[in-house]
């Protein structure tokens, strides 16, 4: 069981991963911002971060780069609705580990969230 | 479907605070089409919907939100110009999503067909989408006050609970209390310190609970308020008239019922602003004023009510065409005429069935007149007034009770009852003395004093008892008010209690205080306003 930080501007889209996730996880925070993230994760120091991309305050990809800045080993997975994928390399560029495109389904985020867990901790 | 069905609340209420949002960043963004921000945020609001509706699998909602996001996504880019069109299109996108969500939460799934909206926006976006001059967006230096950056912090609630089961939890919560004091009586009859112990325990908790269940219910004023500037811009532009609509108080809190209750009054009354006060712009230039009217809607926290007040600087009522009106429909006689003033006239708005509007246009068609706002205001225990100026505008005053509200209060002791005084109403506490005249000096001036005792109990023993002084002010007039003494300082939730009996016209409510007891809630202006008749 991994502690998770969920990061959504969307109250409705945090209630959904967060359901989801404590299926297998324990969720050690939720943010609201790009901000918060960074903040929570500085002081939390979860196992994984899901984080939106377009969020007010701070955007996901500038608070994915302050994240991997202040640790190297972060392990994050950047969310965003469809529509967006074009910056999917942006993303990943920024330090993310992982790209789940909204609508998402349940397993498939289970999925992802245990392979970036593994892979990183080779 | 079943699985998501848990979230479609969720979903809905989410929504509506982002269409909310959505139109007033649009509002501001028609008045600054290059402000970056603004753009941005716009953008975001119509990606979440987006995202939130797509996950839900309400394709009808991800399809418009996807077009509109797509649009301003090219806007913020810069390779499309804001256009006035654009811009209209947006609002009647928005306004689809917001039919489609209210489908939802009725559970109809109305045939209602996108096309003809995903054409029109569409096209919007193709006639001068290549040749755009103007493409550059500054970005913001400082956002402007109508900005929406403070809406964050204004947010109704972060969790969402059915009113209803807040009004179950509030009715069982008294059910609980009025129990336990039975229970209370009980344990006061047998000497078990044990049992009493536990008792003064569970009160404190009670007291708690209450408090905190009541305080849930309450809202910003924003939850009506961000709703209106959209309804003045439409409506403005239908009558083709000029508005700077400013609102202001919307972070002052009062009981989302009594907001859901005001939700059509406010909307009537700026309605009617528009319509009838302010003139057009040519009119409005004739005579010398600025093209641009002004309405302006005010929330202000008084004492234990909360004032409500639109205004507006456009022609004012007109008085003659008020009183041809009552006339013809025979609420005065021809020969009552002469002696009838401007505000006798002015109080024939406020009768059913009085309408100065001659066709039942698509205006003011709904056949609703301002009596229809006194009489929701009144059957809130509140007040509606409104004043004129012929030329300068009209002001439409609702004072509502914070019914369900929390307010700190001083709990006093007056010949042994415990009542509470509202904190708002004292301006200093004096000890009495000997003095058992009408007056006191305070800072070298002879204050009356009323002495409650004897207002409220009809009684002025005369065993002598600790007896202070509580400074009040009415009307830039100071009062004092015997009491016997001050018992303690509390937050207390304010019950309402029936008007009609004539005994209480002192009390504005009622409340239970920490040790299960209740204690009326003296009405501190209507004991001043006689006070100042004596």
């Amino acid at each position: 069981m991994s502690k998770i930080l969920v990061v959504d501007d969307s109250s409705f889209m945090r209630l959904m991963l967060k359901d989801i996730l404590r299926a297998k996880h324990e969720i050690a925070d939720e943010g609201t911002n790009g901000q918060e993230a960074v903040e929570k994760y500085k002081k939390l120091k979860p196992d994984l971060v899901t984080i939106d991309m377009i969020m007010p305050v701070q955007n996901g990809i500038d608070a994915v780069k302050e994240i991997v800045k202040f640790d190297p080993a972060a392990k994050v997975i950047m969310v965003s609705a469809m529509g967006q994928e074009l910056l999917v390399e942006e993303a990943m560029q920024s330090g993310a580990k992982a790209f789940i495109v909204k609508p998402f389904q349940g397993e498939k985020v289970l999925e992802t969230v245990d392979r970036v867990l593994k892979e990183t901790k080779k | 479907m079943s699985e998501l069905d848990q979230y479609r609340e969720i979903f809905i209420n989410e929504s509506r605070e982002i269409i909310g949002s959505l139109n007033k960043v649009m509002l501001s963004i028609e008045k600054e089409p290059k402000n970056s921000d603004l753009v941005n945020e716009c953008f975001r609001y119509m990606h979440n919907i987006k995202g939130m509706s797509a996950t839900m699998g309400f394709e009808k909602i991800t399809k418009v939100s996807h077009e509109l996001e797509s649009v301003m996504d090219l806007v913020r880019k810069g390779s499309h110009p804001l256009t006035p069109e654009i811009i209209n299109a947006l609002f009647k996108g928005i306004d689809m999503i917001d039919t489609l969500v209210c489908g939802l939460e009725k559970r109809i799934d109305g045939n209602v067909s996108l096309e003809p909206l995903l054409a029109e926006i569409k096209e919007c976006t193709n006639k001068d989408g290549a040749a755009c001059e103007d493409k550059t967006i500054l970005p913001s230096s400082g956002r402007k006050e109508n900005s929406t950056g403070k809406d964050e912090l204004v947010k109704p609630a972060s969790l969402r609970i059915d009113l209803k089961v807040l009004d179950e939890l509030i009715n069982l919560t008294g059910e609980m209390i009025i129990s336990k004091n039975r229970l209370q009586d009980l344990i006061s009859k047998s000497d078990d310190a044990e049992l009493s112990n536990s008792l003064y325990n569970t009160n404190k908790i009670m007291s708690e609970l209450e408090n905190t269940i009541l305080k849930t219910r309450i809202v910003p004023a924003d939850y009506i308020f961000s709703r209106y500037p959209r309804l003045v811009r439409d409506t403005m532009r239908t009558q083709k008239k000029e508005v700077n609509f400013i609102v202001e108080g919307s972070d002052i809190g009062l009981d989302r019922g009594i907001l859901d209750e005001l939700y059509e009054p406010l909307i009537h009354i700026l309605r009617n602003c528009v319509y009838h006060g302010i003139e057009t712009p040519e009119k409005r230039k004739a005579g010398g004023k600025e093209p641009v009217g002004t309405i302006r809607l005010t929330a202000k926290k008084l004492e234990n009510h909360v004032l409500i007040e639109v205004t507006d600087d456009g022609a004012g009522l007109d008085a003659e065409n008020i009183k041809k009106t009552a006339l013809k429909r025979g609420l005065i006689k021809e020969e009552e005429l002469p002696g009838l003033t401007d505000k006798q006239a002015y109080a024939f708005l406020t009768k059913p069935g009085f309408s100065t509007v001659e066709q039942a246009d698509s205006t003011s068609g709904r056949g609703v007149g301002l009596d229809v706002v006194k009489t929701k205001v009144e059957s809130l225990n509140g007040i509606f007034t409104m004043s004129t100026e012929p030329n300068k505008g009209s002001r439409f005053e609702i004072k509502v009770p914070l019914t369900l509200a929390i307010i700190q209060a001083l709990i006093v002791d007056i010949h042994g009852e415990a009542y509470a005084l509202p904190f708002s109403a004292v301006k200093e506490v004096l000890s009495a003395g000997d003095n058992t005249n009408g007056s006191i000096e305070y800072r070298g001036k002879a204050v009356p004093v009323i002495k409650l005792k004897k207002l409220l109990l009809s009684t002025e023993d005369e065993v002598k008892r600790d007896r202070e002084i509580i400074i009040t002010e009415y009307h830039g007039k100071l009062f004092g008010l015997e009491i016997n003494k001050i018992k303690t300082q509390h937050e207390i939730v304010v019950k309402p209690i029936n008007n009609n009996l004539k005994t209480l016209k002192y009390f504005s409510g009622a409340t239970i205080l920490s040790d299960g007891q209740v204690a009326l809630i003296l009405d501190v202006n209507t004991i001043l306003e006689e006070g100042d008749v004596k």
